[in-house]
């Protein structure tokens, strides 16, 4: 998983329970790295689910909720990092479309090796967007946190329907957003 | 003291900030890259293509360049038998009119007819000669060939044209380059042809020294003459096409000046050399060096030139003979020498009449011309063939004297071969050898 997901994480947690809470997620969760991320790098996706429950046990938010939060919280510093993605995108729908073509042609461009989640998507004719998820990490609430902030964003009121694909434990899913 | 956490936020901050000054530099690096990458993957896209662009035209000129090689090809084959057509037919003549009763001075015009035939002769042997050399068609025929033999065959064979120019011809030869090497015989004799052809040609009096010898591992072959010599601003000169040392001696002593070019080229093929060096009133050495291998195995028949019967010493011949000739000219000539042999001919034009005729099993021998119309020589052959009769011999009889043309006679079937112009001993020769009566060997000259 790439580091911004990490460094972004700590830039939440930081905001919103001080430095203090960063330095206790730390030291409860056993990280290879010891936390010491960087944007440019990769690290195992297991550390983020580790730091993310260990937030939930400390919070007594449930996990699901959490990462939804961190998604908002991460497509509202995407914007600011990196507006060009944003350049003559003018709703949701639109942007979620491109992600496939135009975000991770980029990301690929930086990280070739980098493992993307894959988006389909399928624009609806009453100007929602059908979108399936699928990932070998279980993230599916991640997207959907990111779907979520997305829509924020734009400053749209939509309606999130989302189809888990049986048995596949949050590595696939289909998001109906109208 | 320790330092107070407001310190210690800004020391963090500086960090973080250094961290994150450091991420952007290595993104705008690995971007720049990827472009770099970008960049050189569509420069090399290009090179490929223009590569493969330029293998295509290669292609084209190359299939071009094939394609003209083999017009030249068919044309120098053509040529030389429309060259050597005409010429069976004047030097025939000749011949034939020389054997008749002629006063002194008709006998002198007929000479000059022949001598100037047989010079013309050379002169189209010699530019054919080249221009398959530069057109890459004079393959080698690599067989264990004896070297000291060879030139001992040519020396004997210019014998008596140096008695007649009274010099004296001289061959010496080292014991290590005696044995059976693989060399392709017929063009070293063609090479040691020309050089003492030359030397004697250009030597007035003394001698021509032919030594065969060995250097470095090398076969040399030496001619050295007491001749008018080569000055030494024309020495390398020679070698090239259609130069001799200078302008007046193509006036005095003739020539395509082609010979020595030859020789070179024909050398080079070989992967040897020809070196030449002279003083000038003096006399002259060439020097060939051969890297030839020496074989143990017993050798193949060698190729040999025809053993000439002089008028003198031919003895009557018996026999019915056909002749299929579509050349009324060439007919003419070759039926007048065989009677002139003692033998009974017959004539037909065409492959389709020969091989009826043959088939009436009344002949003792065919000469065959290659080229007829409707039915080649060739064909007709391969029919009499096929037919499980008893044949006479079949003798192939044809301007068609490109290297390799031989073989294909032998190929169809034919049982030898005749060169056009065909002259009377040449004919003697290989008739009397299969009408089962031996000619005389031609006596020893010198």
């Amino acid at each position: 998983m790439k580091g911004i997901v990490f460094t972004e994480f700590f830039e939440m947690v930081e905001q919103r329970g001080g430095l203090d809470e960063v330095d206790a997620l730390v030291e409860a969760c056993e990280l290879s790295t010891g936390g010491a991320y960087t944007t440019v790098g990769t690290y195992d996706f297991r550390e983020l689910v580790a730091l993310v429950s260990k937030l939930g046990e400390r919070s007594g938010i449930p996990v699901p909720v959490l990462i939804r939060a961190f998604g908002e919280h991460l497509f509202g510093r995407f914007h600011e990092k990196f507006p060009e993605f944003f350049e003559g995108v003018h709703d949701a729908p639109t942007f979620l479309a491109g992600i496939e073509d135009t975000i991770h042609t980029a990301v690929r461009k930086l990280y070739p090796d980098a493992e993307l989640p894959s988006f389909e998507v399928k624009m609806l004719d009453c100007g929602g967007v059908d979108l399936t998820y699928s990932s070998p990490r279980p993230f599916a609430d991640f997207a959907e946190g990111l779907i979520d902030g997305c829509l924020q964003h734009f400053g749209e009121a939509r309606t999130i329907e989302r189809q888990d694909v049986e048995g596949s434990e949050g590595k696939a899913c289909r998001f109906i957003i109208r | 003291m320790a330092p107070s956490d407001e310190v210690w936020s800004t020391r963090l901050g500086r960090e973080r900030r250094a961290r994150q000054e450091a991420e952007s530099l290595l993104e705008s690096k690995a971007s720049e890259l990827w472009l770099a990458n970008q960049s050189l993957a569509s420069a090399r896209d290009e090179l490929e293509e223009k590569v493969l662009q330029r293998t295509e035209a290669l292609k084209e000129a190359v299939a071009r360049a094939e394609e003209a090689s083999r017009s030249k090809s068919d044309f120098l084959a053509n040529m030389s038998h429309e060259l050597r057509t005409p010429m069976n037919g004047v030097l025939g003549m000749a011949t034939l009119l020389r054997e008749t009763l002629l006063d002194s001075e008709q006998g002198e015009c007929v000479g000059v007819i022949e001598d100037s035939a047989r010079l013309l002769m050379q002169i189209i042997n010699d530019i054919l000669d080249l221009s398959k050399i530069e057109s890459g068609q004079m393959g080698l025929v690599v067989t264990p060939t004896d070297v000291d033999d060879l030139i001992r065959r040519v020396v004997t064979l210019l014998a008596p044209r140096a008695e007649e120019r009274g010099i004296s011809l001289h061959f010496r030869s080292d014991q290590r380059a005696r044995g059976h090497f693989l060399a392709d015989g017929l063009r070293i004799r063609q090479v040691v042809m020309n050089l003492v052809g030359n030397a004697l040609k250009f030597t007035s009096e003394g001698s021509t020294t032919i030594s065969l010898g060995v250097r470095d591992g090398r076969i040399l072959i030496e001619v050295t003459d007491t001749g008018v010599g080569i000055p030494p601003d024309r020495l390398e000169q020679i070698f090239d096409r259609f130069t001799q040392a200078d302008q007046s001696t193509t006036r005095r002593f003739g020539g395509s000046g082609l010979g020595l070019t030859i020789c070179r080229l024909l050398v080079e093929q070989m992967g040897g050399s020809v070196q030449a060096e002279s003083t000038e009133g003096q006399g002259s050495t060439f020097a060939v060096e051969l890297p030839l291998k020496r074989v143990e195995a017993e050798p193949r028949a060698e190729v040999e030139a025809p053993t000439r019967a002089p008028e003198a010493e031919r003895r009557t011949l018996s026999g019915r003979v056909l002749l299929a000739e579509d050349n009324s000219t060439n007919a003419r000539i070759a039926s007048k020498m065989l009677e002139r042999f003692g033998l009974e001919v017959s004539v037909v034009e065409n492959g389709h009449k020969a091989v009826r005729r043959t088939l009436e099993g009344t002949f003792d021998l065919v000469l065959m011309d290659w080229h007829m119309p409707e039915c080649s020589g060739l064909q007709a052959t391969q029919i009499l063939r096929s037919s499980n009769q008893p044949l006479p011999p079949i003798i192939a009889m044809t301007a068609s004297a490109m290297r390799g043309d031989r073989q294909a006679c032998l190929d169809a079937g034919m049982d030898d071969f005749i060169a056009k112009p065909v002259g009377v001993d040449d004919l003697y020769s290989v008739v009397s050898r299969w009408l089962g009566q031996d000619a005389p060997r031609v006596r020893p000259a010198g």
